[in-house]
């Protein structure tokens, strides 16, 4: 097990390497002018200043270099060029934290309603809890999500008047964005749990265990629920690590400041530094909860085995 | 020696006549039941599920009145009218007109068919990809394995709208096309993903080793045994993965590097209903209920199409 | 319709579950406490940064121009704009208008230290400073002694005309008199900045509320990113007792629908809308007021006249002669703008005169009556050998956003060219720093841009087409005697030879040039509710919240 542990994390570094590298040069690809939110006609020497000061008068590969040996050795990723003065890795850290209360709730919530949805139709199969069910699912996912969050907002903010239209800070600015951000774990797991669960009571140990006398109840609990849920650990890395990177439409429409409304409006307004920092902590993040789970796995299920 | 003689001895005491021909039964070997290919057997099991079908039917009324709609509508999908601005539904506009005086009618059904076909599209060939890929990746595991999952952690990792842009200044173009290989190039890898896991478990079940000790080609084993048990899933990835497309464009409309005007898809209609939808409900209405009935109708259809492929149903 | 029903009634379900632990609704923020003199408002975009050397933002401006004092405001007294001493109490110049001098008042940084002169000659003079890389000093680089010189790298920081005489007396030099120069003093580029704060936190100084400080009617308590931003009353203040607002908070919202609907909920207590649904809705609010208000902006069409087709000014007047501005101002804009005629927007105004646009009349409204957009076309395809078929000619027009907004826009103006001169338009959708990368390269056709006044003076708009300024809209048009005219007008003391010479200029833009199609001057359309009161009506005010107050909230 250490030694696979080992070899993982190895991998890891690798796949990490990879994608620093492919972003810093596809986002150095894209056109676009990093200083454009600055005054149009920006001095020559006043410009040449700026891209001495970003490395930015270098050729990439140069430029590659440097970063990778700031990041390297001091563990520093630079500072916005869009917002002067502010370290990449200071605004990650507040970002994502924001980003993971909403996110992390949505998530919890969804896995928890989603599963036993997924649970009750499975077991109700083609009669009314099941079509009941999974119309729930289907319909909180019909609309897109900017629809959806401003539909809510419209509804509970200006005729209700119960909760804040957009802000950060109480609880009450969560509730919104984690039931909008909660509809689509609901369906992807409802559906999901539904689907292994049929899979696996159609299995032969599932039948000889209830030819064997064991109960219904305790076939389910023991063998289907377990093996149910295990397809469902892939899905969970993606939602996971997509907790702390957030959501651009549900940030934007509710005011929440988080990662995800950062991260894309540091690839509109080509903030070199903050593209590569963010992609950088949600690949980090990806590939170590993705490790976690592959863990998890092998040890969950006997049939896998770590070689 | 001697043993053998008088074994023989004894049959030749029997006589002939106690022997009859009878002569050959050629039903023998006949199935007791007609024969039903697999996907014969499918379709028939669809066509039992009610709900499946009428899904497979609302799906056909939409499709034709995205090919014949824009037609029927009598008005150009693109054609501004100042003095019809923002008017709701009526006989003259049957689903009213927009912020230009274009006839919502038209536009909608024109909008369906780049949504539609980026969804099925998009899911279609995500799903072939991933499948395949996810499969060779699980049957063969080790090294193999590892460099694939690899792969696919690093494009997923690589920021998504940076790849969009990418494509669509390549391509010096936000057509349907462009589209398409955008959303596509990264969609794959959800769909390997999953299908590795299934087939990881897969792979360990009696038939797939009895398959392997006879010399089965491995992809030969990959197609007629671990797909067909893995289709369950992709089926549902799949009913998942077109309103998924569906949405991604949306949502590229929404950020703003969606499809190219005139060109126009649901998403684009909804995300430009959105800012005044509780001015104009019906804007909004049309677009996101042909979105709404798209995927109710995907994913009913999908599940009944999941129980028709499932082998292990088979009756 | 039934399902949205049923998502709702699922929703509210949820959201009562969700609240029930918490306690009861409300949505009034009560934590402002200590009274009703609290003012809450919205930015729409996150400031770059407070340092007011950097920052070149509309966002930023909002927080500086309350938290810091410049050396005049331009106050709103009984409907006028007044030019009132903020950190100068009185000023003076010389004979021929070149060497002025400002006496400062008795003021504090928040930190306690007493204000100096030296605090302004350091702002004033870091903004031309190339090491510090503002992006302000195209205000003041023209007109300060030197001024061009330090930004060119050509001359010392040191020899710039600007100088603290003593703590209380400011000298700033010019090249030459400026007749608008008072207008330059409430620009960000003649900010004050506090050397040792500014140096101490370095690059970080303006990032961060606790990296800042203010001598203004307020100051920054807190900042959450992308979240909000809020002041309080500054006490050491020299007017604060003319000061009644105890805390501002400015949230930060990016999405227009978010910012109405906090509008109508009164979780803002101001808000401007473009959208004449949302005019009609807050209308009918029988304790808001709406303010409209002509703000000195302009949207506009550029041509790139090194482009093949636009080199050939008949082409170019065609374009601009084509578009139907009174159709455009209803069709797209909702009469939300006024369609422009003119380059120099209405609302800017020439010292004691008045209003620039009630002098002079519109230079494109004499075109219209006597030439023909598509002869015009004709003419110029002749001229450039391009045979008579306008279908033949294909443009590709360059749009500066990728927003629904703007591609319904660019779907007009594909159709309208369409109809009315015969020629395709292929719309080319960017985000602003594409935009501005290909423009700046030359690398269009026409593009279209929104450009707002720097200062209340016509020289603000007029001159971006000099030959030293040419960069800002990059058309690539130039010409001598336009040159002249500008330079002429910016040494001209008398106000009405001065508007002549702006009128001879803007004439000779659309006559000679034509390299620019204007299309609506910008309206600000604002909702106050009753309770705010003496909030400015102009757009051009530069006294902020300062004399804002509360009553019967």
């Amino acid at each position: 097990m250490a030694k696979y542990i080992v070899k993982r994390v190895a991998y890891m570094l690798v796949t990490l390497f990879i994608v620093i590298t492919a972003t810093f040069f596809l986002m150095h690809s894209i056109p676009g002018d990093p200083l454009a939110h600055m005054a149009r006609n920006l001095p020559e020497e006043t410009r040449a200043n700026y891209y001495e000061k970003y490395g930015l008068d270098k050729s990439t590969p140069e430029q590659y270099v440097i970063f990778m040996k700031n990041l390297l050795s001091k563990g520093e990723m630079g500072e916005s060029l869009r917002y002067p003065g502010r370290q990449v890795t200071d605004t990650l850290v507040e970002n994502s934290k924001v980003s993971a209360v909403p996110g992390g709730m949505a998530l919890i919530i969804g896995l928890v309603i989603g599963i036993l949805l997924g649970i009750v139709a499975a077991l109700h199969k083609n009669k009314w809890p099941d079509y009941i069910v999974m119309f729930i699912a289907i319909l909180g996912i019909t609309v897109p999500v900017f629809v959806l969050a401003s539909v809510l907002q419209y509804i509970f903010s200006v005729k209700l008047m119960v909760l804040p239209t957009t802000g950060w800070g109480s609880y009450k600015n969560v509730i919104l964005p984690t039931i909008v951000l909660s509809f689509g774990t609901i369906a992807t797991y409802a559906r999901y749990v539904k689907s292994n669960m049929l899979d696996v009571m159609g299995q032969d140990y599932i039948l000889t265990a209830e030819a064997k006398g064991v109960s219904r109840m305790n076939v389910i609990k023991k063998h289907v629920l377990k093996n149910a849920f295990l397809p469902c650990m892939t899905l969970l890395v993606g939602q996971v690590s997509g907790i702390f990177t957030g959501s651009f439409v549900v940030e934007k429409i509710f005011g929440i400041p988080g990662l995800g409304f950062y991260y894309i409006n540091s690839i509109n307004d080509r903030d070199y530094t903050m593209i590569i920092g963010t992609t950088i902590f949600a690949a980090a993040l990806f590939v170590f909860v993705q490790l976690v789970v592959d863990i998890a796995y092998s040890l969950m299920d006997p049939r896998i085995r770590v070689k | 020696m001697s043993a053998n003689t008088e074994k023989t001895k004894m049959y030749m005491d029997i006589p002939d006549e106690k022997f009859t021909i009878i002569g050959i039964d050629k039903d023998a070997e006949a199935p007791s039941r007609p024969r039903v290919g697999y996907w014969k057997d499918a379709w028939r099991r669809l066509r039992e599920n009610k709900v499946a079908f009428v899904a497979l039917i609302i799906l056909l009324i939409l499709i034709f009145f995205i090919i014949f709609g824009p037609a029927i509508s009598g008005y150009e999908f693109e054609q501004i009218d100042a003095d019809a601005i923002n008017q709701g539904p009526s006989a003259e506009h049957w689903f009213g007109t927009d912020d230009l005086g274009r006839d919502l009618f038209a536009r909608v059904w024109q909008a369906g068919r780049v949504s539609i076909i980026i969804g099925i599209l998009g899911a279609v060939i995500a799903s072939v990809v991933g499948s395949i890929y996810g499969g060779i990746a699980a049957y063969f595991g080790g090294a193999v394995d590892d460099i694939m999952m690899r792969i696919v952690e690093v494009l997923l990792s690589i920021p998504y709208l940076i790849i969009v842009i990418l494509i669509s200044v390549i391509t010096d173009s936000k057509s349907l096309g462009t589209m398409l290989v955008a959303l596509t190039l990264t969609g794959w890898c959800g769909i390997a993903r999953l299908v590795r896991g299934q087939m990881l478990q897969l792979k360990t079940q009696e038939y797939v080793l009895a398959a392997n000790v006879l010399g089965v080609a491995p992809i030969k084993i990959i197609l007629k045994h671990m797909i067909p048990n893995t289709i369950g899933m992709i089926i549902v990835a799949i009913t998942f993965d077109i309103p998924g497309y569906i949405f991604s464009e949306a949502f590229l409309s929404y950020v703003g590097l969606g499809i190219q005007p005139p060109s126009t898809s649901w998403g684009a209609l909804a995300s430009a209903a959105q800012q005044n939808f509780m001015f104009y409900p019906y804007q909004l209405m049309f677009p996101a209920l042909m979105i709404a009935l798209t995927m109710l109708s995907f994913t009913l259809l999908g599940d009944g199409l999941r129980d028709a492929l499932d082998p292990k149903l088979r009756k | 319709m039934k399902k949205r029903l049923i998502a709702a009634i699922l929703t509210a379900a949820m959201a009562v579950s969700l609240t029930a632990c918490g306690g009861g609704g409300g949505n009034k923020d009560s934590s402002s406490g200590g009274g009703e003199q609290y003012y809450n408002i919205y930015l729409q975009t996150e400031p770059s940064t407070l340092d007011s050397i950097k920052g070149n933002d509309n966002y930023s401006w909002k927080i500086l121009m309350n938290t810091m004092e410049p050396l005049t405001r331009l106050a709103e007294k009984d409907g006028e704009q007044v030019r009132e001493g903020a950190g100068a109490e009185t000023w003076e110049s010389n004979e021929d208008g070149t060497v002025w001098t400002f006496k400062l008042r008795d003021n504090k940084w928040s930190d306690g230290k007493a204000v100096t002169a030296e605090d302004y000659a350091y702002g004033i003079r870091q903004t031309l400073n190339p090491e510090a890389g503002s992006p302000n000093s195209y205000f003041t680089a023209d007109f300060i002694k030197n001024g061009k010189k330090v930004v060119d790298g050509e001359a010392s920081v040191d020899e710039l005309g600007v100088k603290a005489v003593d703590d209380k007396t400011l000298e700033i030099t010019l090249e030459a008199p400026t007749p608008y120069f008072m207008s330059l003093t409430d620009t960000r580029a003649c900010y004050p900045v506090r050397q040792d704060i500014a140096e101490q936190h370095g690059e970080t100084y303006g990032s961060e509320a606790d990296k800042y400080v203010s001598n203004g009617p307020f100051k920054v308590e807190s900042w959450t990113h992308n979240s909000e931003i809020n002041l309080v009353k500054n006490p050491d203040y020299w007017d604060a007792e003319n000061v009644k607002l105890d805390k501002v908070k400015y949230a930060i919202i990016n999405d227009e629908t978010a910012v109405f609907n906090s509008f109508d909920s009164g979780q803002l207590d101001w808000c401007s809308t473009g959208s004449e649904e949302w005019v009609g809705r807050f209308d009918k609010k029988d304790n808001a007021e709406r303010v409209d208000t002509v703000i000195p902006s302009m949207r506009f069409d550029f041509f790139n006249v090194k482009d093949k087709l636009f080199s050939n000014i008949n082409i170019r007047k065609a374009f601009v002669l084509a578009v139907d501005r009174e159709d455009m101002a209803k069709t797209i804009y909702q009469n939300m703008h006024t369609p422009a005629y003119w380059w120099v927007p209405q609302a800017i105004s020439t010292g004691e005169l008045g209003d620039y646009r009630d002098q002079v009349d519109a230079p494109l409204e004499k075109m219209a009556k006597e030439e023909d957009a598509k002869e015009l076309l004709l003419k110029g395809m002749e001229e450039l050998g391009l045979g008579t078929d306008p279908s033949a000619i294909n443009v590709k027009y360059s749009l500066s956003a990728t927003t629904q907004w703007a591609r319904n826009y660019g779907e007009y103006v594909q159709q309208k060219y369409k109809e009315i001169l015969g020629v395709n338009i292929e719309l080319d959708f960017n985000e602003w720093t594409t935009f501005q990368q290909k423009t700046n390269s030359g690398e269009y056709q026409m593009g279209n841009m929104t450009w707002s006044t720097d200062y209340d003076d016509p020289m603000s708009m007029i001159s971006l087409f000099t030959t030293a300024n040419s960069g800002n809209i990059p058309t690539g048009w130039t010409n001598e005697k336009f040159d002249e005219l500008i330079a002429k007008a910016g040494r001209e003391m008398d106000e009405k030879t001065r508007v002549d010479l702006y009128h001879q200029a803007e004439e000779l833009l659309f006559n000679e040039g034509c390299n620019i199609c204007p299309l609506v001057n910008e309206m600000e359309h604002s909702f106050r509710y009753n309770y705010v009161k003496n909030l400015n009506k102009k757009f051009t005010s530069t006294s902020g919240l300062k004399y804002v107050y509360i009553e019967g909230r």
